[in-house]
């Protein structure tokens, strides 16, 4: 039985998965708007919860060529974005380690 | 003795000890005039002096020499000029002809071996060690060491208290995990599909587990062979069972679903029946639940914010707003709930006066948590930290037990052995986990599941049996090894 993490105590502003209501980040962990996924604009974070990693592949994105892994909700199972596993290029390295989520599967909680 | 040159006591002090136990009081006197360099205080002296020359006076009133006490009372007894209050009492004491009621009014044992030694062991008190040793020294010694040991000792898992007589000093002591769960005894795959959860009811007569395939099962435990043995299915939850109560009697359980369900199932564990099925509201969500230690109400609760305290019947008696429940707990005293809820907290709630406090704050988000029985301390899972200990009274971290995989499913851990010394785990890693309370390295892994083991019980009566399930969709229970010809060498 999978365990729902919740972003209560220090985080008013959270992103919630849109199909399920899982939180997966908070407003504080919000990097960049201005990216682009498949399916429209993407938010790069710095952390998230409630997400659960595939494997890594090698994909050419708009801004080089990168190492991902795909991302999806724990608890609904929906693909979400991805994650930055390396960068090959030195300008794109600071997106190591952090998440993209799409627009479309997200959902501002408790209306802010 | 002689031999070694080494003194057991000081010559005057045997001297001293033969003469109060023989009642001779004049010579007493003599000999702690020898003993005045070896006490320290001048006014101890005088007190020895008292105490001795108010056993004298006792003694001569019951055996009715009331001349010789008065000479004794006014010769000896005065001139030393401290406790004038007993003076005067003793004083009173000459009017007493009755010896029964002498010793009652002097609160005296009479003029027996028990009123002397019970004096010489006060006279003890005044004389330094190296002169007089006091009582049972080997005694108390060897009581030490053996409790030492069995502190030390980490499986030591019996019911019985060391006595010195029954366990051998020559070698430190250490169980050989006699009683202490380490191999598989039973699999049990009645379920069909991923087990949730499990306890063992208070008596330690039935096991209950539940699973997603929607069955509780109730398992009867055999007090002789320690296997268990399916007597019931209660069947109907429609989105598994992810929580198990027993009531404080073992009367009735209750079994919860899961965070989409709104429903909550009371059974009668012995004859299987529903009792009551608790539907408030279908938008509800209750995941878990426990009983008041009175057995007459419970309380439940769950992750999208409702929190109610019921009656058998499912009558909601109370509700609190706005508080997302993960795990519940009641403590003894009959008033308060405690709850972890997903801001990484447990508060108590308490349901007569509809007061809350914070008890405790973790950093990472509890999972789950249980309470020793004796109601002090709560055992947490708290996600990707692994196990810890708190005490419920003072509101500090006891002890972090390492160890643990968990992050991504729910785990329930469980206090165990016959003292609640032992802590017991599930694990994402297909293992159980078991430490001995004051150490944080496991001092047991238990391998045999394939997949994620969700929850552990360890049974109340049978300190060796331990049970868990995983979603392998199979139960295991654990026992010790069979112990092996103590007479053999070494090879069989």
């Amino acid at each position: 039985k999978t365990f729902q993490h919740y972003l209560g105590s220090d985080c008013h502003r959270t992103y919630s998965c849109v199909h399920c209501r899982a939180h997966l980040a908070g407003h504080t962990d919000l990097i960049s708007k201005s990216f682009q996924g498949s399916q429209g604009r993407a938010y790069l974070f710095n952390e998230v919860v409630n997400v659960d990693s595939g494997t890594p592949q090698e994909r050419l994105l708009l801004t080089g060529m990168h190492a991902v892994s795909d991302i999806h909700c724990k608890c609904c199972k929906t693909t979400l974005g991805w994650k930055y596993e390396r960068a090959y290029e030195n300008s794109q390295k600071y997106k190591e380690g952090k998440f993209i989520i799409e627009l479309i599967h997200m959902i501002k909680d408790n209306g802010w | 003795m002689q031999e070694s040159g080494c003194k057991l006591e000081h010559s005057a002090a045997s001297k001293f000890r033969e003469q109060i136990m023989s009642g001779q009081w004049s010579k007493v006197d003599a000999t702690l005039i020898e003993m005045k360099p070896l006490i320290k205080h001048q006014r101890h002296l005088q007190k020895m002096r008292y105490h001795i020359m108010e056993q004298k006076f006792l003694e001569l009133l019951e055996d009715a020499k009331l001349l010789e006490a008065l000479a004794c009372l006014r010769n000896q007894i005065t001139p030393l000029r401290i406790y004038v209050n007993k003076v005067h009492h003793l004083s009173s004491l000459l009017m007493i002809t009755n010896p029964k009621e002498l010793q009652k009014a002097a609160n005296w044992d009479g003029k027996s071996h028990k009123s002397r030694a019970k004096l010489l062991e006060k006279l003890q008190g005044y004389l330094p060690i190296s002169v007089m040793m006091p009582p049972n020294r080997l005694k108390t010694l060897l009581t030490q060491a053996l409790v030492y040991q069995q502190s030390q000792c980490l499986f030591h898992n019996s019911f019985e208290l060391p006595q010195y007589t029954s366990y051998s000093l020559l070698v430190d002591h250490s169980c050989l995990r006699h009683h202490f769960p380490s191999i598989t005894t039973q699999v049990l795959s009645d379920h069909c599909d991923e087990v949730w959860f499990c306890c063992f009811s208070h008596d330690g007569s039935m096991l209950a587990t539940g699973s997603k395939d929607s069955c509780v099962i109730i398992w009867d435990v055999n007090p002789v062979s320690h296997k268990l043995d399916h007597a019931r299915s209660l069947t109907g939850h429609t989105y598994g069972v992810g929580y198990l109560s027993w009531s404080p009697d073992d009367n009735h359980i209750i079994a919860c679903g899961t965070d989409e369900s709104s429903e909550l199932w009371i059974w009668n564990a012995r004859t299987g029946e529903l009792r009551t099925k608790m539907n408030h509201s279908s938008e509800d969500s209750i995941s878990c639940c426990c009983w008041t230690p009175d057995g007459q109400k419970y309380v439940a609760g769950g992750t999208k914010g409702q929190f109610y305290q019921c009656d058998l019947d499912g009558n909601i008696l109370d509700s609190w707003e706005g508080v997302r429940v993960q795990s519940l707990a009641c403590l003894p005293d009959n008033k308060t709930v405690i709850s972890a809820d997903t801001q990484q907290r447990i508060r108590a709630y308490n349901f007569d006066d509809m007061s809350d406090y914070n008890l405790i704050k973790e950093d990472h988000p509890v999972m789950s948590f249980s309470l020793s029985t004796d109601g002090h301390f709560v055992l947490l899972n708290v996600a990707t930290q692994g196990v810890h200990l708190w005490d419920v009274d003072d509101r500090i971290l006891v002890r972090k037990y390492q160890g643990v995989v968990q992050g991504f499913y729910t785990i329930f851990s469980t206090f165990g052995g016959t003292n609640d010394e032992y802590i017991a785990s599930g694990s994402e890693d297909n293992k159980i986990y078991i430490w001995h309370r004051s150490r944080e390295m496991p001092i047991e892994t238990l391998c045999g599941h394939s997949k994620t083991v969700n929850c552990v019980s360890w049974n109340r009566a049978i300190p060796s049996m331990l049970a868990s399930v995983s979603d392998d969709g199979t139960i295991r229970i654990w026992g010790p090894q069979e112990i092996e010809d103590e007479g053999t060498t070494g090879f069989k």
